[in-house]
This record gives structure tokens, sequence and C-alpha cells, in this order.
């Protein structure tokens, strides 16, 4: 072998091994038979130009194989349903807030009456107004929505945390929010929610938001057991999602079953972390009650939830791409 | 359809062509205007590979070295008529709208 064929062979290497198994042997040959006889290097022109090639190759591919087929499309679903969660969870809590005014509590910050219920009340207006225009196929307004709420969750977050001198609840809407926000902004350009999801889709998801707004508010006619959001054993060491948390779950899958198999397998995919969060939120539910008042504890759990999080996401999309790999071959 | 593109379905109109006999047609038919890198051809051939516009013919061993030649498909003949089609329907718009443009300017043709 020649100094310039090493030299070129090194160079291919920036191809991914599934280009080069077919085409190494044949592009050294074409590479070869275009030198002029004694060269020892490639020619820059020759070196940029496999370069751009190869590296197009390795990741513009995967750009290009994952972007036709349905990501942006999933992630429009996947905003609409997290806004509705969201919005579910900011106003069954401004329900419970106006609830405890009602029965006499002033619910007074910095001296303003019903100031406390400002955040929560912002919080459930940006998230429904969010909700409201992923519904109406409105793209890009529901992106810069979707980035207002998050904002004032991320606001509402660090004002409590303040309040509470450290005391930071662990957020597994953080998740959540981080969910909305990104999917919102991706499926900019994608068909919209109800498009892919039908009427029937969306009746449902409109019942699962419903189901998360009473949850914990049916006590008074449903055992506690079967309407709190956590399941924990008897001294709170463990917890799980409650029975009416995974039936929220199902009511979603559910709403999702008309779409076609792949834009299905996305949304899950996408929502999976979400769920995640979830789980591991309740399994800390006992930690949390006697130890987040510690910001360090704090900063930990909320670093090991993003982390479990993103290694859902990680194994959800490559099941996906690899499901759909063994199909197409 | 991008040029190199284009001239890669072009030459192999003609008959099988393998990877380096292409760029040397290429250079042939655009009088050494366009001179295809290894990394620009193989890009093509893969991508009409992929599509199904092009299928290998045959494959030789020529002093140890692999040569592929690659045939046109059917699909790859109707692409490349398509194109042939619209790149000179644009051609007879430009040429009509110089001669307009030349009368205009009282018969000034240069």
């Amino acid at each position: 072998m020649t100094t310039l064929e090493l030299r070129y062979r090194r160079l291919l290497r920036v191809y991914p091994a599934a280009h080069r198994a077919v085409y190494e042997e044949e592009m050294l040959g074409v590479l070869m038979a275009g030198s002029a006889p004694g060269r020892r290097f490639p020619t820059p022109a020759d070196a940029m130009d496999l370069l751009r090639s190869g590296l197009t190759a390795r990741f513009g591919r995967v750009f290009e194989t994952q972007r036709r087929t349905g990501w942006r499309d999933a992630a429009a679903i996947v905003a609409l349903l997290t806004a509705v969660l969201l919005a579910a969870i900011a106003a069954r809590r401004l329900g419970q807030g106006l609830q405890l005014m009602g029965e006499g509590d002033a619910m007074r910050a910095l001296g303003v009456d019903g100031l406390l219920l400002l955040d929560v009340a912002a919080r459930s207006v940006a998230w429904s107004v969010t909700a409201v225009l992923a519904l109406l196929g409105r793209p890009r307004a529901t992106a810069i929505m979707a980035t207002v709420a998050g904002l004032v969750e991320l606001a509402a977050q660090v004002g409590w945390s303040v309040r509470l001198r450290g005391a930071f609840e662990v957020p597994w809407q953080l998740t959540a929010v981080l969910t909305a926000v990104t999917c919102a902004i991706v499926a900019v350009r994608a068909h919209s929610a109800r498009e892919s999801l039908g009427r029937r889709g969306v009746a449902l998801a409109a019942v699962a938001a419903g189901a998360a707004v009473l949850t914990g508010r049916l006590n008074d006619f449903m055992p506690w057991w079967l309407t709190s959001e956590i399941w924990f054993d008897r001294d709170q060491s463990f917890g799980l999602p409650s029975p009416i948390v995974l039936m929220i779950g199902v009511l979603l899958l559910a709403a999702l079953w008309p779409a076609p198999a792949p834009l299905r397998r996305r949304t899950i995919a996408l929502l999976a972390p979400v769920a995640a969060a979830a789980v591991v939120r309740a399994s800390f539910y006992r930690n949390y009650l006697d130890t987040s008042r510690y910001i360090d504890q704090a900063v930990l759990k909320t670093a090991l939830m993003l982390a479990v999080t993103a290694a859902v996401f990680a194994v959800g999309v490559a099941v996906v791409r690899r499901r759909e790999r063994a199909t197409v071959r | 359809m991008r040029e190199p593109t284009f001239l890669v379905l072009t030459a192999l109109a003609e008959e099988p062509r393998h990877g380096y006999a292409v760029i040397e047609d290429v250079a042939t038919m655009t009088s050494g205007r366009v001179r295809l890198r290894a990394g620009t051809l193989y890009a093509a051939l893969d991508r009409l590979r992929v599509d199904g516009l092009i299928e290998v013919d045959r494959e030789e061993v020529v002093q140890s070295r692999l040569r592929r030649y690659y045939r046109l498909t059917g699909a790859g003949e109707q692409s490349l008529a398509a194109e042939s089609a619209r790149l000179r329907l644009q051609a007879t718009i430009a040429e009509s709208r110089l001669r307009t443009r030349r009368t205009t300017l009282g018969g000034a043709t240069a």
C-alpha cells in the first residue's frame, strides 16, 4: 500500500462504517486513478471534498432520515398533551387555593390579599392559552406562549425557593415543562396535533386533563388511595404513581391510539421522560418531606431526575430508530 | 435536481460506467468546466442508488482495484427526461426574453 493510499484510507474514516463497507475500495480506486504519479499527499481540494461528504454522510443522513419521519408531528402532539397536563395541575392548585380562601385564609403575601395565588393563576392561564393555541393549529404562537409559560414556571420555582429560604420542591414538572417548551419549538413546522389525533383523540386528552384537575379533589367521594397522586406504603418510605395517575396515562395512550404507528411510537418516546419523572418524584416522596429544605439535596435530586429523564429519552429514541431500521431492511 | 446529479445521470444514460469513467465523461461533456471529486460523486451515486434511479450493472477488479459499473434504471431514465424537459423550457424562456430585449434595444446584439 502506498503512502498516498494510506492517507486516503485515513481520510475515508470520516465516513460511517456502513458507507465504507459499500464504497471504500471503489472510492480508493477513483482517488488513486485521479492522482498524479509520485504524489504523496491528497490534494487539499480532494481532502476537503472527502471531509465534507463524509461528515454529511455521517451526520446529515441521521438528520435527513429522521427529518421527514414524523418527529415534528409527534412533538406537536406532545406539546399539546404536556401543556394540557401542566394547565390541569396548575388549575387544580388554583382550585385548592380558592377553596382555602373561601374558608377564610387570606392567601396573603407581601401584604397583599390573594397574592399567593398569583403564581398558580399565572401558570394555569399560560398553559391553558398554550394548549388552546396548539389546538387551533397555530404552531408559532404555541411555541412563543409555551416559552412564556416555561419562564413563568421557572420564576415561580425560584420565587418559592427564595420565599421558603432554600426549600426547593423537587420539580417533576420541570421535565414536563422542558418537554412542552422544546416540543412546541420543534413543532413549528409540523402537522397540528388536532390533525394527527382526530376529534376522538382530542376529546380523550381533554378527559385526561379533567381527571388531572380532579386528582386529590375527590376525597369526599372516593378512598384517598384512589385519588391522591402518589400511592405510598404505611410509613411513606416508598411511593408509586397512584391509580388515578395511571388512569390519566391510559387515557393519554388511548388518545394516541388512532394515530399512525410511527407517530404513536415517537409520541410515546417523547412522553416517556415525563412519565419517568413522575415515577422518580413519587419514589422521592418521603425524602422530599424530610430533607428537601436543604438546597444541596434538592439540587442533587433535580440532577438525578433530569439524568433519569434524559436517559429514558435517549433509550426511547434509540428503540424507535432500531425498530424502524429493522422494519425497513 | 442538482447539477452533479444531473450530470451523473447524463453520463450513465449513454452506457454503464464506473466511477472514474463518470468523472472523465462529465469533464468531457462540460468541456472541463465540471470535474467531479470522489466525495461529491459518491454522495450522488449513493443517493441515486437509494432513490432507485441507478443500479449496479457489474463489478470488475482491474489491477487489484474494485470497479463497480452503474447503469440507469427505468425510473432514472424518466427522472432525467423530466429534468431535461424542465431545463429546456427554462432555456427557451430565457432565449425568448433575450430576443425580445434585443428587439427592444433596437437590434443591438452585444
